[in-house]
């Protein structure tokens, strides 16, 4: 295909996922994983990661920092299935086992420019309560069969999830020949970056941690 | 000069608006003061004139603060740079008050003078000057000037010529004056202060005071131009003013500007910012010249406005001035002609407009009707719909088909009332319009009313003032018409009489004609109308009349009805001298119609009577020849020499005198003379017109109060009690049962029932009826007077504001002894009529909270009522049907009104359906063309298609990823082809299905004969279309299955939380007990049991790792080497090669594509004990039960010999050396499908291998034939099932096996949704409760009565058993559909594809044919799960059950029967469920009269209903063409050859001719004796199971065919035998043979084939393959 005309859109997606703040838990460690729709094609970059393990801080803050980097680029021809990204936060609990602490996704932002995003996690919550005493005696949590759930609307209505804390992620996006295909992205965004700790009441916080589907 | 027009407009720093003159107040202050250059910026009345200069962009570029200068020195100036309205109060400094006194003191006439006034006033100069024109407002102003400053206040205006007003200013700080004139102006003008005013004079005090403020001496003059630039004449000098050379205020700007930033005064930002964009503003006015002010004296210019300027008042003019001379005022709406709505225009402005052009004197502006003429409104109630392009042109059909999207009704969306809806009844009234109570008066009373509703109705519509109106208009335009004719004519006939043409006359002529015809129509329907009226008008009066008769005489009044009469004097001798001249004028015209009417008439009859005459002289003639023929004849002499014209002559006589003479036409009668026709119009007159001097009455209907009880007579008395005693109410029935009813109350006097009750009743689906009752009743008892049947409303019918009326009577027969009249009496002068009244109800369904119709959803009943059409003034007289001339024809007859909007649809249509002239304009036809890049709508285009498709998920896109993103790249052939394949699977469906419904009537031999010209057309060949006919049956099938799942299953796989969270489940005692039992168990258990799986959800296995699991156990007979062979056989055997039954045998297992193989085996019944794991992908990684049941990928398990050759040599080598070559001989081979696996979860047992025909080389172990079974027992492993013991009946190999899916995927949920079905209800409900009641004692047993047929309807079993006779050979076809769908045997062979059903009933039809008793066995067999068999009846105790798809047959003794269980049995008229304890066929037993079965007709159950079959009465079965056979079996081992040498890869092909020649041979005999064998073999050898797969090489009669061959060869070879499907399954099987593995040095192979066709296209394939290495 000539350059003039191109056939596919690329979408460039850096930044990292910084902090997170949870309570009870420690020694976390998350991994994400991006889903897309069938348009949409990974170029290069890991669709997938596990992160370190942090720990909390010491002070007051109680923060848990990653400052995990994300890097991955996709190409596609169809903004339908718009790449989404899917955190699921492991830690420890009280006996030592490892137990999900949050689950959190979001779709990529939109409009290239700087995003930070503040994901509010949940996790699925014991169906009913000597459940809720086994898993924590056994340290077996209910956790999600494939975190991929939670970047999809559909069967959500029969779980249960409490939420947990929260996580932030910064993205850059960049975009590639979206406006000569025919779609707008519209401006960038003038979101600023959380570099300079702004208080959180004042953070744009565009969307929770549902995703909508 | 300033252009007037361009004035920029702007406010003073006083915060005075002076719209549209600042530029000449700045010219006035420069030339005024002439101040030099350098110093204008430094004054601030000059720096307010630049802002005013550029008051627009001050406006938007400054704040409000707005200071030029913040320094102390300077005066602090405001600008206040308002934009908005224009009566601006906010006035805070002193010109604001004298502006907002100005205001208040000449409230009437503000505006005019103030706009034009200009007050330039100054906070800090000391002289305020005022201009102004007007000495009123000037002495007002002074005054409320003073009133505000309160003193020092001087009147110069008698004194100076100028009349200026000057003010001298306050001592003290300006801030004070401020001050005080803010407080004062509060005080004094209560009007406009507000309290925006207040704060902004509060901010303006602030800046002020903030720095002291000195100021110069600088006088600013405002002087006031009180004249008018628009209507202004300019006075010479002023006009020369431009043109004389002066500086420009723009020339002083500039310089000034520049100073200003070179002096580094403090400028704040943001006011250098707004000065520099209002001095370099995009649009800068043009420089403007200063010139001296002139003053003209006021009187001068009084005189001077005078005769200059107009102003038009706003009164309404003269009407006759507004016409021209002659003309007299017309109304058209008065003569009923259509006026359209003009536009709203305010009499005000209408009026000056009026005067102003009666003024210029422009006549032609005004109509007739002496208003302006307008056009009519534009503003169009209809909406117009742009049709097509492709329709407007080719829309001579009607009615017109346009494409309107789909658009959901919101009612029926929004409706969450599930199906019902709720209906809203409100009864508003109730009226007697007779009633047994009532009194003769009453009646009377009741007439009155009805006539009077009638009167008024009639007076309201005016239709005889309107006719009579337009009678007169077209008798003037009659006149005027022939006066114009005259004239024309004669105009014509002396200037030019060349050029009066035919034409014209004709179109005079024809439009006389016209107008007279609607004269003389219009006439008459005035006369109509007016006798009518008159008619109503005496029968009220009348009618009156007897009431107060009746009143009279019974001294009492029983309504409290009255009529008042008005009368109205007109004046008489006028009224005569009118009726005269209408009487005249109407004499005249229709004496002139007589005449013409004569005339035509006498023409007509000179033109009859001259055909009459001529007819007449023929028949003279006739007759006279005929006298003389006669005579002649009489005289004896025969006329022979006339000849045969004279004979046709006579026959013509004959005929002609045999007709009847037609009587002369009778001459028409004389017009009558003009006295009679003057009686007539005078009688007509009489009846319709009031006599002159007959005052004009009008009529009104009121109500009197009635008299007090005691005052009436005795039976008016007992009436009254009667009525007050009998109470009525109301039923409310709803599909007749009682729903509501009113409470009861007693009629009023007027018979009158107040209800206004609303019942609101919801329900669940559309009633079929709606009916009100009204019953009165006394104390006890009650009656049933009158029932009321509403109509339903539709489905967006709401409660309307007015309520509906509905007439309803009585049937009863009832009268009184008292007054009361009663009704229904024959004879009675006032009972006789039936009791009646009317109801005022309202109806319709309710809305919901959002505005939504909670109509029940559903089509509504078929006599719901029609929403009434919106009020459309158009009465819709149909048009006859038969075409554009009649319609035109109805156009012209009905002479609709072509100005009417509510016709303009009409005519328009009609018009352009005529073929007339365009459309008459009225709606905007907005072309919107197909907008680029849309996806939306119809078409959509292919990229949105196949998304689309992608989504529903066909297979074809399901996997497409990265569609491209533009249209162009889209591939649009397999698109189209797709859209192509899907259109004709649809067609073929609906052929099949209707091939089931037909029941056979021949449409079989019809597509038969379809499919030949197909393939005449296609030119492929026969094989090709087959194959694409498979290829259509295969998707056909599909998307019956989806279609089925789409319309049973609304949610196939809602998911639970199982699927979604993974969690601990709850600890039960169970679990609890069996995990303590775990401790004491033992750790390796003798007898391992299988442990269930955890179950595990469909839609949890996205990227799971499900593993296909095959454990090989082992196979049993298998056959081994031929030890005479084998000595000589390729290469020799090294591991088995010395004793003779030795064989290696592995099994090879692919899925998917992927191969795996055991480890090697030795011996006739090897035993490997291996398991296999393949890894299994979902189509799309979509583990949902829906995809996974469109998994069509098989198990394929081969059973392969291994040999081994020594390639060595040199024997010398061999104890050092090995070279060897292994070799895989096919023994046989199992294909399972994975759709059997997976629906069953796991398989196990042991399978009979499909074996080759014809195994060259191999024999079966005889020895082990011929053991005992307990021997053979003894050998098997221990833990075999008792069912699968080898026996010695076993000839075939047979393969134990375990598959099942790790982790187990859940099985497909069967359907439970309830099915339409076409049986009778009964036999549905009866089966349903068979099954129930059956499935409860028996779980594990699958039992039905009803199955899906291809269209997707339950139709019982019997139905599909009936005797066909068989075509002479039946063949089977393998297949691998699988589904509940049960075709019928017609249908099935149309599609040649079907499972175990099928071909069980095919099978089972046509032994009942044969007439031997034959049942359908449903049960559970391996491999097929769920199966059908058919059980024949050999002998009182043989059973035989047939396998139908490999037609091999077993005794249900066998112990190695492929069935395992035994469910039920289905004849042709029965059905039996097993209730026996077992359900292996060895121990159930057949005999269906026993107790073990239990009937589904009969013995308690239902009786038989005799349904019919569902087959058709014979099976038509075209033979194929052997020429068409023929080519596809060459071009068939065509194909298989190259994909042999194709697998051959590298290796070199060889093709032995001679055994290519000797292999035809053998196959070409091989169904031959297959069929043969089969058909003799299996009755006598049932009890051994022997079938025709028993024929083996050993015995073949064919084999010494080969020994030529063999003795120069070793031969190695397999014959395949299978069904004809597709080329491609025929070159997987033998692919699966792996003869083409042969590697040896020199082979040559030899591959013959042959095609055996059956009736019906079944094709049998036999495939011999066979390598050949020369012997040495």
């Amino acid at each position: 295909m000539s350059v003039s005309s191109p056939s596919v859109f690329l979408l460039s997606v850096s930044g990292q996922v910084e902090a997170g703040r949870f309570m009870g838990g420690d020694n976390l460690h998350f991994n994400y994983c991006f889903t897309a729709g069938q348009d949409w094609e990974v170029v290069s970059g890991l669709e997938e990661c596990v992160s370190q393990t942090a720990c909390c801080s010491d002070d007051e803050r109680q923060l848990f920092v990653w400052n995990f980097p994300i890097d991955i680029t996709y190409k596609s021809t169809n903004p339908f299935g718009w790449p989404q990204i899917i955190l699921s936060v492991y830690g420890t609990d009280f006996f030592g086992n490892i137990v999900i602490v949050g689950y959190a996704a979001c779709h990529v932002p939109l409009t290239p420019g700087t995003h930070t995003r503040r994901l509010k996690t949940f996790v699925p919550e014991s169906a009913s309560t000597i459940q809720k005493l086994m898993s924590w005696l056994t340290g077996r949590r209910p956790e999600f069969l494939n975190p991929k759930i939670i970047a999809q609307g559909r069967g959500r209505e029969v779980t249960r999830v409490r939420s947990h804390g929260e996580i932030t992620i910064t993205f850059n996006v960049m975009m590639k020949d979206f406006a000569k295909l025919g779609y707008d992205c519209g401006a960038p965004s003038k979101v600023p970056y959380l570099g300079a700790p702004p208080p959180p009441q004042t953070v744009t916080v565009p969307r929770e941690g549902q995703s909508d589907a | 000069m300033t252009r007037p027009g361009c004035f920029p407009r702007c406010v003073d720093e006083n915060g005075v608006r002076t719209p549209a003159h600042s530029a000449r107040v700045t010219q006035l202050a420069v030339a005024g003061t002439h101040l030099p250059r350098g110093l204008h910026h430094r004054d601030p009345g000059l720096r307010n004139c630049l802002s005013c200069r550029q008051g627009e962009n001050i406006a938007r570029h400054r704040t409000r603060r707005g200071t030029l200068s913040r320094s102390p020195e300077q005066p602090a100036p405001v600008h206040r740079c308002l934009e908005g309205a224009q009566r601006s109060y906010d006035l805070p400094g002193h010109a604001g008050m004298l502006f907002a006194a100005l205001q208040g003191c000449l409230p009437a006439a503000p505006l005019f003078f103030l706009c034009h006034a200009k007050v330039l006033s100054q906070v800090n100069t000391r002289p305020v000057t005022i201009h102004c024109r007007n000495t009123r407002l000037l002495q007002q102003a002074i005054t409320g000037f003073k009133g505000m400053r309160g003193r020092d206040v001087e009147s110069q205006a008698e004194r100076e010529a100028t009349r200026f007003f000057s003010a001298t200013p306050l001592p003290g700080p300006a801030s004070q004056q401020v001050l005080q004139a803010g407080s004062e102006g509060q005080a004094v003008l209560p009007g406009p202060s507000t309290a925006g005013e207040r704060k902004r004079a509060g901010r303006l005090r602030k800046l002020i005071t903030r720095g002291p403020t000195r100021f110069d001496e600088a006088r600013v003059t405002s002087r006031i131009q009180g004249e008018e630039f628009f209507t202004r004449v300019w006075p010479e000098e002023q006009h020369t003013a431009p043109s004389s050379p002066g500086f420009s205020l723009w020339d002083i700007l500039s310089p000034s500007k520049s100073q200003e930033k070179k002096d580094g005064e403090e400028e704040d930002a943001e006011g250098a910012e707004g000065e520099s964009h209002a001095l370099v503003g995009p649009h800068p006015c043009p420089p403007t010249r200063s010139t001296p002010a002139v003053y003209v004296p006021l009187h001068l210019r009084r005189i001077h406005q005078q005769s200059t300027l107009f102003l038009p008042s706003a009164l309404p003019s003269d009407l006759r001035s507004k016409l021209e001379e002659g003309v007299s005022v017309r109304d058209p709406l008065e003569e009923g002609l259509y006026v359209g709505e003009k536009p709203f225009l305010t009499p005000a402005n209408r009026n000056i407009v009026e005067n102003r052009l009666l003024r210029q004197n422009n006549r032609h502006w005004f109509s007739e009707t002496g208003s302006l003429e307008r056009l009519n409104t534009p503003i169009n109630e209809q909406f117009y719909h742009h049709l097509p392009p492709h329709l407007q042109e080719a829309q001579n059909k009607e009615p017109l088909t346009v494409f309107m999207e789909p658009q959901p009704i919101e009612s029926l969306q929004d409706c969450d009332e599930g199906t019902g809806g709720v209906l809203d009844l409100e009864l508003c009234g109730l009226h007697f319009t007779h009633h047994p109570l009532f009194s003769p008066e009453h009646v009377l009373a009741a007439q009155l009313t009805q006539d009077y509703k009638l009167y008024k109705q009639r007076v309201n519509l005016g239709a005889t003032r309107i006719l009579q109106a337009k009678l007169v208009v077209l008798r003037q335009s009659l006149a005027k018409l022939r006066e114009a004719g005259d004239t024309t004519n004669q105009l014509s006939q002396s200037l030019q009489p060349r050029h009066k043409t035919a034409r014209e006359e004709l179109d005079v002529a024809r439009r006389l004609e016209i107008y007279r015809r609607e004269v003389k129509a219009c006439r008459e329907e005035a006369n109509v109308e007016a006798e009518k009226d008159r008619q109503l008008l005496t029968g009220l009066l009348r009618t009156w009349r007897s009431i107060k008769d009746l009143r009279h005489s019974s001294r009492v009044h029983a309504t409290s009805i009255r009529l008042l009469i008005r009368k109205e004097e007109g004046d008489r001798a006028e009224e005569e001298e009118q009726r005269k001249v209408e009487l005249e004028e109407e004499v005249r015209e229709v004496l002139e119609e007589r005449q013409q009417e004569y005339e035509a008439q006498s023409k007509r009859y000179e033109k009859e009577l001259a055909e009459w005459k001529a007819e007449h002289k023929k028949r003279k003639e006739a007759r006279r020849r005929q006298e003389e023929r006669r005579k002649a004849a009489e005289e004896g002499s025969t006329p022979d020499a006339q000849g045969e014209e004279a004979l046709i002559q006579v026959a013509q006589d004959d005929t002609l005198l045999a007709s009847p003479e037609p009587p002369r036409p009778s001459r028409p009668p004389k017009p009558p003379p003009k006295h009679k026709v003057e009686l007539e119009v005078l009688e007509v007159f009489s009846r319709t017109r009031k006599p002159p001097g007959e005052p004009v009455v009008s009529l009104e209907l009121t109500q009197t109060p009635l008299p007090e009880l005691h005052n009436c007579p005795d039976p008016e008395k007992k009436r009254r009690q009667a009525v007050a005693k009998i109470h009525v109410w109301l039923r409310v029935l709803v599909n007749n049962k009682l729903v509501t009813q009113t409470s009861s109350t007693t009629l009023g006097a007027d018979f009158t029932l107040p209800l206004g009750h609303t019942f609101r009743m919801a329900l669940s689906s559309w009633p079929r009826s709606l009916t009100v009752e009204v019953v009165e009743g006394a104390s006890l008892r009650q009656t049933l007077v009158a029932s009321i049947t509403l109509p339903i409303p539709g489905c967006t019918a709401t409660t309307k504001d007015a309520p509906e009326v509905a007439q309803f009577s009585g049937s009863q027969v009832v009268s009184h002894s008292h007054a009361g009249v009663g009704c229904g009496q024959v004879g009675s002068q006032y009972g006789s009529s039936l009791t009646t009244g009317e109801l005022k109800y309202k109806l319709g369904w309710a809305t919901g909270a959002e505005g939504e119709v909670l109509a029940p959803l559903g089509p509504p009943p078929t006599h719901a009522a029609i929403p009434p059409s919106s009020s459309t003034a158009l009465k819709w007289v149909a048009p006859p049907e038969g075409g554009v001339a009649d319609t035109r024809q109805w156009l012209q007859e009905a002479r609709l009104d072509p100005n009417d909007p509510a016709n303009a649809a009409l005519i328009a249509h009609l018009q352009k359906s005529a073929g007339g002239r365009s459309v008459r304009g009225g709606g905007h036809y907005l072309e919107f063309e197909g907008v680029a890049g849309w996806e939306g709508g119809r078409g959509g285009g292919v990229r949105l298609r196949v998304l689309e498709l992608r989504d529903q998920g066909e297979p074809l896109y399901r996997d497409a990823r990265l569609v491209p993103a533009l249209e162009t790249q889209v591939l649009r052939d397999p698109l189209q082809n797709f859209e192509r394949r899907t259109r004709e699977m649809e067609e073929e469906a609906e052929a099949v299905v209707a091939v089931g419904d037909g029941g056979g009537s021949g449409d079989a031999g019809a597509s038969g004969d379809g499919e030949a010209e197909r393939v005449k057309e296609v030119g492929e060949g026969w094989g090709a279309e087959l194959e694409q006919r498979w290829e259509r049956v295969e998707g056909l099938l599909a998307s019956l299955r989806r279609r089925l799942q789409l319309r049973y299953s609304p949610e196939s796989a809602a998911p639970v939380l199982e699927d979604l969270v993974r969690e601990e489940s709850i600890p039960d005692i169970g679990t609890l007990g069996s995990s303590l039992a775990a401790v004491f168990r033992a750790r390796r258990p003798l007898r391992p049991t299988r442990r269930p799986r955890d179950r595990v959800r469909g839609a949890a296995l996205t990227d799971q790792h499900v593993q296909l699991i095959v454990h090989v156990a082992r196979a049993f007979n298998v056959p081994v080497r031929d030890p005479q062979q084998q000595q000589d056989s390729l290469g020799g055997g090294v591991g088995g090669g010395g004793d003779g039954g030795c064989v290696r045998t592995l099994v090879e297992v692919t899925f998917q594509r992927t191969t795996r193989s055991t480890s090697v085996a030795e011996g006739p019944n090897p035993t490997w004990n291996q398991q296999l794991s393949f890894p299994f992908r979902a189509p799309n990684d979509n583990f949902s039960p829906g995809s996974l049941q469109q998994v069509r990928e098989d198990v394929f398990l081969h059973l392969y010999d291994q040999v081994t050759q020594d390639l060595l040599d040199d024997p010398r080598l061999r104890p050092s050396t090995l070279h060897h070559r292994l070799h895989h001989r096919w023994l046989g081979s199992l294909t399972i499908p994975f759709s059997t696996i997976y629906a069953n979860a796991k398989i196990e047992g042991t399978f009979a291998l499909e074996e080759p025909v014809m195994l060259l080389g191999y024999t079966r172990e005889h020895r082990a034939a011929h053991l005992p079974a307990s021997s053979s027992s003894s050998s098997s492993p221990p833990n075999t099932p008792p069912g699968h013991l080898p026996s010695t009946s076993l000839a075939t190999t047979h393969l134990s096996l375990y598959i099942t899916l790790e982790p187990s995927l859940p099985p497909p949920e069967p359907l439970k949704a309830q099915f339409e079905s076409s049986e009778p209800e009964e036999v549905v409900s009866a089966g349903r409760e068979w099954v129930a009641a059956l499935a409860s004692r028996y779980p594990r047993r699958r039992f039905r009565t009803h199955v899906l047929d291809l269209s997707g309807r339950l139709v019982c079993l019997t139905r599909y058993l009936r005797p066909l006779p068989p075509p002479q050979e039946l063949m089977c076809q393998d297949s691998a559909a699988t589904g509940d769908i049960w075709a019928n045997s017609e249908q099935f062979l149309t599609l040649l594809t079907g499972d175990e059903e099928e071909h069980a009933v095919l099978l089972a039809c046509f032994f009942l044919h044969l007439g031997k008793t034959a049942y359908l066995l449903l049960g559970s067999g391996v491999p097929e799960g769920e199966t059908c068999y058919v059980v024949t009846r050999e002998s009182d105790a043989d059973w035989l059950v047939w396998q139908p798809s490999t037609g091999r047959c077993f005794s249900p003794r066998h112990p190695f029967t492929p069935l395992h269980a035994v469910y039920q049995l289905v004849s042709q008229d029965n059905i039996w469920g097993n209730v026996q304890k077992y359900d292996d066929p060895p121990r159930v037993s057949l005999d269906v009269g026993g107790s073990g079965w239990r009937p589904f007709f009969g013995r308690g159950g239902l009786r038989d209903p005799g349904l019919a079959s569902v087959q058709p009465p014979r099976l038509t079965l075209p033979l194929p063409d052997p020429a068409q056979v023929k080519e596809l079996q060459e071009r068939l081992e065509l194909s298989l050859r190259d994909a042999f040498m194709k697998w051959r890869g590298t290796n070199r092909t060889t093709w032995n001719r001679h055994a290519i020649k000797v292999l035809r041979k053998l196959v070409e005999r091989m169904e031959e004796t297959r069929t043969t064998a089969a058909a003799t073999a299996a009755p006598h050898h049932h009890p051994s199971g022997s079938s025709s797969s028993s024929l083996r090489h050993q015995h073949h009669p064919n084999h010494a065919l080969l020994a030529a061959i063999m003795k120069s060869h070793q031969v190695c070879g397999v014959c395949v035998h299978l069904g004809y499907s597709t080329a491609a399954g025929v070159v997987a099987a033998v692919h699966g043979a792996g003869v083409h593995l042969t590697q040896a040095p020199g082979v040559e192979f030899a591959l013959a084939l042959h095609l055996h066709p059956y009736p019906g296209q079944v094709l049998s394939v036999w495939v011999y393959v066979a390598a050949l290495v020369q012997r040495f």
